[in-house]
C-alpha cells in the first residue's frame, strides 16, 4: 500500500513539473510524444529532396464537418506547422478520409502509395473496428499487413490511435485495440501517436472539456494542438536518424 | 446466491464475492480515481475471475447437495430456474442501459466526436437491437458477465452430474475444452460483429474449477497450499504480475521492461482467459486460503459484515452495481468529473449496495419467521 501511495505521489509531482514547464496550451508531458523511433524517409525528404509529401489516412475523426472543416482539421494544421518550421522545404499533407475497418482501409494502400509516393503515411485507425466489435486479433493482423505494405513501398509510417471520448468510451472495449496498435508499432519500429493518452492528459489537466455535449469552440483548438504535436513528433523523429547515423 | 443457506457456510466466499462486487462496480465507472484501489491494476486477473470462480464454487456447493439428495432432474430444474432469473435480471439491466443511452444519444452533438456518435446509431433500429439483445448476441459493454453466467448455468446440470461422479475427470474435460477453444478460436458470435467478450468456452474452466474445489478438490491440493516453496514461487509470480501490469499504466516504467519479456506477456487476453490471468487468480486464491483459514476469527468481525452481506445476495447486488455504475458515470458526466465527485460517487455506490443487501437480509428474516407471527388463518368454509 505504501508503494502505491509513493507511486501516486510521484506521479502527481511529475505532472506538476510538466505543467510548470510552459504555459503552452498544447503541451503534454514528454513521455506522451516520444521521438526515439526514427523516420528515415522523412529525414531524407527534408534534408535532400527539400520536399515532404505526407498522406493522412483516417476516419471521420481526421476531419471536421462544415464548409471550413478541412481547413481546421489536424492534417491541414500539421501542414501549416511543418511548413512554418521546416524552412526551405515544401510540405504537402493530403488527407484521405475513408470509412471502414483497418482491413478495408489497408487494401487501398498500394494504390495510394503508387499515386502519391509519400515519404510518410499517418494512419489513424481503430475507431471503426472498436465500434463494430472486430476481433482484436484480426484488427492486429490487418494493422500488421497494412504497415508492412506501406513500409515495403518505401514510406515511413506513424500509427495514430483512437480519440479519448469520455462520453462514449464506456460503450466500447477500447483497451485491446489500443494494445494492438502499440504492439504493432513496436513490432515494425514505427512511432505511435498516442492520441488517446494525449487527449486524456488534456482532460485531466483541465485544458479541454471533452464532456461537452456540443461544440463550445474547443474543437478547432483541439485539432490545432493535435497538428502541432504531430509536427513535434515528425520533426523530432526525423532528427532521431540524423543524431544516430550508426544505428 | 443460494436460498437455503447451511449453517456451516464458508464466510470467506461471501466476503470475497462481496468485495469482488464492489470492485466490479468501481471498475465499471470509467475514469475514476478510486479505480486505483482495484486489483486489476496490480496483477493480471481482476474481480471478474473472483466472481466467476466463487459462483462456480457456490453453485456446486448448493446444487451438488440438492443433486445428491433429490436427484439430477430436480437439481437440474432448480439450476435452470436460476438461469432464468439471471436472464430476466440481464434484460432488466438492458432496459435501464437503453434508457440512459437514449437520453445521452438524443442530446450529444459535439463535432469532435462525430464518429464516436455513430455508436448511438443502433437506437435507430430497435427492431434489430432488441431482438439481438434478447438472444444475447448484442451485449453492451459492462453487461457481458451475466450472459456468460447464463450460459454457464444452462450447461451446469450435466456438468454437475459428471463432477459428482468423477470430479477429476470432469475437471480434465473442462481443461481440454479450454485449451481447444483457445487453440481453434471457438467462441459464440456477437452482434454487430465479433465474438463474446467473455468467451464461455474459455471461462467455463474457471467456473468448473470453482465447482471442483467445492466438491472436495480443495482438499486434494492442500499439500500445495501448505508448501513453503509454492508460497515463495507464488509471491514471486504475484510481484512479477504487479510490475508488468503497473508498467502498462506508466510509459516510463514500461521502457524499463526488456522487450522479450514484454512480448512474452502482452497483450494479456481477457476474452479467452489468458493462462497468465488464470494462473494469477489461482495463485491469489491459494495464498488467500493459506493465510485466511475457514475458521479465521476475524471473519466474524463486524467490519467485514458489509462485504459479507453483499456477497450473500450476489445476483441482486451485482445488477445493482451495474446500474449504479451507469448512474455514477451519468453523475460524473452531467454534474462534475473532478476527483471529489469520483470519490463521492464511489462511496455512495458502495453504501447503497450495502444498504440494499441489508434490507434484503431483513426481508429474508421477515419471510423466515413470517407465518408463525401472523395471526392464524381463518379456515375455509367449504372443503
Amino acid at each position: 500500500m505504501t508503494r502505491f501511495f509513493a507511486l501516486i505521489a510521484g506521479l502527481l509531482l511529475w505532472n506538476g513539473a510538466a505543467l510548470a514547464q510552459g504555459a503552452d496550451a498544447c503541451a503534454v508531458s514528454d513521455d506522451l510524444v516520444s521521438t526515439e523511433v526514427p523516420l528515415p524517409h522523412v529525414a531524407e525528404a527534408v534534408s535532400q529532396a527539400k520536399r515532404l509529401q505526407i498522406a493522412v489516412v483516417g476516419s471521420a475523426s481526421s476531419t471536421l464537418r462544415g464548409a471550413s472543416g478541412v481547413q481546421h482539421a489536424y492534417p491541414a494544421q500539421l501542414e501549416a506547422e511543418l511548413g512554418g518550421r521546416l524552412t526551405g522545404v515544401t510540405v504537402k499533407v493530403v488527407p484521405h478520409i475513408q470509412q471502414g475497418t483497418a482491413a478495408d482501409v489497408a487494401t487501398t494502400f498500394q494504390k495510394l502509395v503508387a499515386a502519391e509516393k509519400p515519404s510518410l503515411v499517418i494512419w489513424q485507425t481503430g475507431t471503426t473496428d472498436v465500434m463494430l466489435g472486430i476481433e482484436p486479433d484480426s484488427f492486429r493482423d490487418a494493422l500488421d499487413k497494412g504497415v508492412q505494405t506501406l513500409q515495403q513501398s518505401g514510406s515511413d509510417v506513424i500509427l495514430m490511435n483512437l480519440q479519448y471520448s469520455p462520453r462514449t468510451d464506456p460503450m466500447m472495449h477500447v483497451g485491446p485495440y489500443a494494445d494492438a496498435m502499440r504492439l504493432v508499432a513496436e513490432d515494425h519500429n514505427i512511432p505511435l501517436f498516442n492520441r488517446m493518452a494525449i487527449m486524456k492528459y488534456w482532460n485531466d489537466e483541465g485544458v479541454f472539456d471533452f464532456y461537452s455535449m456540443s461544440n463550445d469552440g474547443t474543437v478547432e483548438r483541439v485539432h490545432h494542438c493535435i497538428g502541432r504535436l504531430l509536427a513535434d513528433l515528425v520533426i523530432g523523429s526525423s532528427k532521431a536518424v540524423q543524431n544516430k547515423p550508426t544505428q | 446466491m443460494p436460498t437455503n443457506v447451511p449453517a456451516g457456510r464458508d464466510l470467506r466466499l461471501d466476503l470475497f464475492r462481496g468485495i469482488a462486487l464492489w470492485l466490479i462496480f468501481l471498475d465499471h465507472i470509467p475514469f475514476n480515481v478510486v479505480n486505483w484501489v482495484t486489483i486489476r491494476n496490480y496483477g493480471f486477473s481482476d474481480a471478474a475471475e473472483i466472481f466467476v470462480f466463487i459462483s462456480g464454487y457456490t453453485a456446486a456447493f448448493v446444487y451438488g447437495r440438492a443433486m445428491r439428495e433429490r436427484g439430477p432432474i430436480a437439481a437440474g430444474a432448480r439450476i435452470l430456474k436460476r438461469g432464468w432469473q439471471v436472464y430476466v435480471a440481464h434484460v432488466f439491466l438492458f432496459v435501464i442501459y437503453l434508457a440512459e443511452i437514449s437520453y445521452v444519444g438524443a442530446k450529444f452533438d459535439n463535432p469532435l466526436f462525430a464518429e464516436e456518435f455513430n455508436l448511438f446509431g443502433f437506437l435507430r433500429s430497435p427492431d434489430v437491437i432488441l431482438t439481438q439483445a434478447l438472444i444475447l448476441k448484442f451485449k453492451p459493454v459492462n453487461m457481458d458477465v451475466l450472459p456468460l453466467y447464463i450460459v454457464l448455468l444452462l450447461a451446469f446440470p450435466p456438468l454437475l452430474w459428471s463432477l459428482l461422479r468423477s470430479p477429476n475427470l470432469a475437471l480434465l474435460g473442462s481443461g481440454i475444452l479450454y485449451l481447444v477453444a483457445r487453440k481453434f478460436g471457438w467462441n459464440l458470435p456477437a452482434f454487430p460483429a465479433g465474438k463474446w467478450y467473455f468467451n464461455p468456452f474459455a471461462w467455463q474452466f474457471l467456473f468448473v474449477f470453482g465447482a471442483w474445489c467445492a466438491l472436495g478438490g480443495a482438499q486434494q491440493v492442500s499439500a500445495l497450499i501448505k508448501s513453503r516453496a509454492v508460497l515463495v514461487l507464488s509471491i514471486a509470480y504475484l510481484l512479477f504480475a504487479m510490475v508488468m501490469t503497473l508498467a502498462g499504466h506508466f510509459p516510463r516504467m514500461h521502457q524499463l521492461i526488456p522487450t522479450f519479456i514484454d512480448r512474452l506477456v502482452n497483450p494479456v487476453d481477457k476474452t479467452n482467459l489468458d493462462p497468465l490471468r488464470l494462473i494469477h487468480f489461482a495463485i491469489l486464491a491459494l495464498v488467500t486460503v493459506r493465510f485466511i483459514p475457514r475458521d479465521w476469527p476475524y471473519l466474524k468481525w463486524s467490519g467485514f459484515r458489509p462485504a459479507i452481506i453483499c456477497g450473500e445476495h450476489s445476483l441482486e447486488i451485482f445488477c445493482l452495481g451495474i446500474f449504479l455504475s451507469f448512474a455514477g458515470h451519468f453523475f460524473l458526466v452531467e454534474i462534475s468529473n473532478r476527483a471529489w465527485a469520483q470519490i463521492f460517487v464511489s462511496l455512495v455506490g458502495i453504501v447503497v449496495m450495502v444498504a440494499v443487501a441489508w434490507v434484503m437480509n431483513w426481508y429474508k428474516k421477515l419471510d423466515a419467521r413470517g407465518p408463525k407471527s401472523l395471526p392464524p388463518q381463518p379456515q375455509p368454509a367449504v372443503r
